[in-house]
């Protein structure tokens, strides 16, 4: 891990106060993304990839709490920033692209003032200037009369068309990095393979660090030169793409593998993984995985396994491939 | 929207007919009649008996409903009994000005007051100052409104004798000038004015801050955290422009209870509008002027539901009458 990485996260815990106890939902997660990479993060819903993301940009609701050794984004500590520091760098520097086209606009707001509001907050150019910007915008993301898109209000686009003018909202003010959350979950297949190429297109031509979240590994397979694996708000698996789908190692990656129709792999039968995602309220003792994990050992039940390098740039958490965990195994 | 418009208008006529028939039977059903509220014991039963075929009240009830609901179209309401033949359109008239001055300067300030309350206490759900809002506004729509009315005159007007006891004027005055006639009236209006103004406040307050709440919660709001929008920003400009969409239509559909609301108030302070009107009405069993001033109570709020969806129109992109 050099100097110059884009962004480095180290330790990073959300949790969020529910009436019902407190929600540990990103726990202990380290990772970094260099200028101009991909990383991505899979994992069932509910295993805290949004959450990461959304504390990184510092965009926790009231009832978050966020908890790391350091945030550092360029050198800066986000951490440690002022709000006021973080707003210069939300939009602008750093990006982010929601899952849902259809409520991630304002309703009452023309397709163009949202895309020029922050166009005009963080590039300072005058109405006329970030207008033509944003229309600009749109051609590039590939919507048609784009002089027209601009002056409609959300509602009268169709959601491929949205989640389109959402990534030219994000890409606005060419930032360094972007937050892609899911962008092509909610649309249909054509649709979703449309944008992703789309995505593809303007990472290259933009040079921008992404980091793409998918619970769909085909997706991410697409998208991802790196991939972490998440598994109830921690990092069970990161490794670059050839070796994570080559040579998977943590027994949740090769269940979400297996459980993965299109993807080729030695065994050819699709075998969903057992039993559901722990309620974050109640995360098993161990590692977390072990009521579902068809390799668990008794040293799984009680004691939660490092995250250990196994080979360069692959790491798993998982006692099989610990040597403490060798000496219990069964 | 022009056709939408016309085709609202016509669906009034039915709900208007329907609405007067069944008030013209409750008046009908309820006890007494005109003359039994007249004390004076020099007529004879001969004399009212013949008053009351005179007046038709002796004919069957749909039969005068017919004749009721005739001279309503051709505008004629019919003469007060108790203003001694006066046309019942002349005296709504004469009351419709301090009605209006007293409910929507009630309106106006409620709204400009409650709105920021509303989103201030939104902003910080669960603080102290939250707190504290939500309970005055619990408090202010529990408490009667008469109440609130005596308590207020006796206070300011008996104990204090900073504000007069009620009327719209002092009694036989005159002004020398125009301003000396508009203090006045304001001296007068203050009290009914912060009566009503109270309950129309807590229930706006109540509104804006539920509907802030659920907006805050939407995404639209996080996307514009996400663009580097201040917390300013994004509640004022993004926030507060949807909050407000629903708060529009629960003021068109609170006219009613605005309005009977005013009623008490105007009766508590003898405001000379149109709830006094409505109360003599009542008291003194005046048929037409109970007609009319219930058919008119019924165009305001068949009106003020049509202006909030037409003002809802206007204000949210989503929504087209065509
Ligand atoms: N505002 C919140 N309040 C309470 N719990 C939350 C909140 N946001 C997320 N969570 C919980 O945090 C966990 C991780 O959520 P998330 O990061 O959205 O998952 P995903 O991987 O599907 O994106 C989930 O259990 C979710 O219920
Ligand atoms: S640590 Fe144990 S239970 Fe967890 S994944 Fe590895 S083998 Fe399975
Ligand atoms: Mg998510």
């Amino acid at each position: 891990m050099g100097v110059n990485e884009l962004l480095q996260v180290t330790n990073l815990s959300s949790s969020f106060q529910t009436e019902d106890g407190l929600v540990r939902a990103v726990r202990d997660v380290s990772f970094h993304i260099s200028h101009g990479e991909s990383l991505g993060i899979v994992g069932e819903s509910g295993c805290g990839k949004s959450v990461t993301c959304l504390s990184v940009m510092r965009l926790m609701e009231q009832n978050g709490r966020i908890e790391a050794d350091s945030m550092r984004f360029e050198g800066r500590d986000l951490l440690s920033l002022r709000e006021r520091q973080m707003q210069k760098i939300r939009g602008n520097e750093m990006a982010m692209i929601f899952q849902e086209p259809m409520t991630s606009f304002n309703p009452v707001f023309t397709i163009g003032f949202q895309l020029q509001e922050a166009i005009r907050l963080h590039q300072g150019l005058n109405k006329k200037a970030a207008r033509n910007a944003s229309i600009d915008m749109l051609k590039q993301v590939g919507i048609p009369r784009p002089e027209k898109i601009n002056d409609e209000y959300p509602h009268a686009l169709s959601g491929g068309m949205r989640q389109r003018a959402m990534i030219a909202m994000a890409i606005s003010c060419r930032p360094k990095l972007i937050f892609a959350d899911e962008p092509t979950t909610a649309l249909d297949v054509t649709i979703q393979a449309q944008i992703l190429e789309l995505m593809q297109k303007l990472q290259q031509e933009i040079h921008t660090a992404v980091v793409f979240i998918s619970h769909d590994l085909g997706v991410i397979a697409e998208m991802s030169e790196r991939v972490m694996v998440m598994y109830a708000g921690r990092i069970v698996e990161i490794a670059g793409r050839r070796n994570l789908f080559k040579d998977p190692k943590h027994p949740y990656t090769i269940g979400l593998i297996r459980s993965k129709p299109d993807m080729e792999i030695e065994s050819p039968v699709l075998t969903p993984i057992p039993g559901t995602v722990p309620n974050p309220l109640h995360t098993p003792p161990g590692c977390p995985y072990h009521p579902r994990c068809e390799h668990v050992m008794d040293i799984c039940r009680s004691t939660l396994p490092e995250l250990i390098s196994h080979e360069q740039m692959h790491q798993v958490r998982c006692w099989l491939y610990d040597q403490q965990g060798a000496v219990h195994g069964s | 929207m022009r056709i939408y418009i016309l085709r609202r208008l016509l669906q009034v006529i039915p709900t208007l007919v329907g609405t007067t028939f069944i008030i013209f039977i409750i008046i009908n059903a309820a006890p007494g009649n005109p003359m039994s509220t007249l004390v004076d014991p020099t007529i004879s039963a001969e004399a009212i008996e013949r008053r009351i075929e005179q007046l038709g009240l002796d004919r069957p009830l749909l039969e005068r409903y017919g004749v009721w609901l005739r001279e309503t179209f051709q505008g004629n309401l019919g003469y007060s009994t108790r203003y001694r033949g006066r046309p019942v359109t002349d005296i709504i008239q004469s009351r419709l000005g301090p009605t209006m001055l007293l409910t929507f300067s009630s309106i106006f300030l409620s709204f400009i007051i409650a709105v920021p309350i509303g989103v201030i206490s939104a902003t910080r759900q669960y603080s102290k100052l939250d707190y504290t809002v939500v309970v005055g506004a619990i408090a202010g729509v529990s408490i009667p409104v008469f109440f609130l009315g005596i308590v207020l005159i006796w206070l300011f007007a008996l104990q204090f004798g900073w504000l007069p006891v009620g009327g719209m004027m002092r009694a036989g005055a005159r002004y020398p000038s125009w301003f000396a006639w508009a203090f006045d009236v304001l001296r007068h209006l203050v009290l009914p004015l912060i009566t009503l103004t109270a309950a129309g406040t807590a229930r706006f307050v109540r509104f804006t801050r539920s509907s802030m709440l659920e907006v805050v919660r939407q995404d639209y709001i996080r996307t514009a955290r996400a663009k580097g929008l201040s917390e300013r920003v994004v509640i004022y400009r993004h926030a507060l422009r949807n909050s407000l969409l629903p708060v529009v239509t629960i003021l068109g559909l609170s006219l009613p209870f605005l309005f009977s609301g005013a009623v008490i108030t105007e009766a508590v302070f003898a405001w000379p509008g149109m709830g006094t009107l409505i109360i003599e009405a009542v008291t003194t069993r005046d048929y037409s002027l109970l007609m009319g001033t219930n058919l008119f109570l019924a165009v305001l709020v068949i009106l003020g539901n049509l202006v909030a969806d037409l003002v809802y129109a206007l204000i949210d992109p989503r929504i087209r009458y065509d």
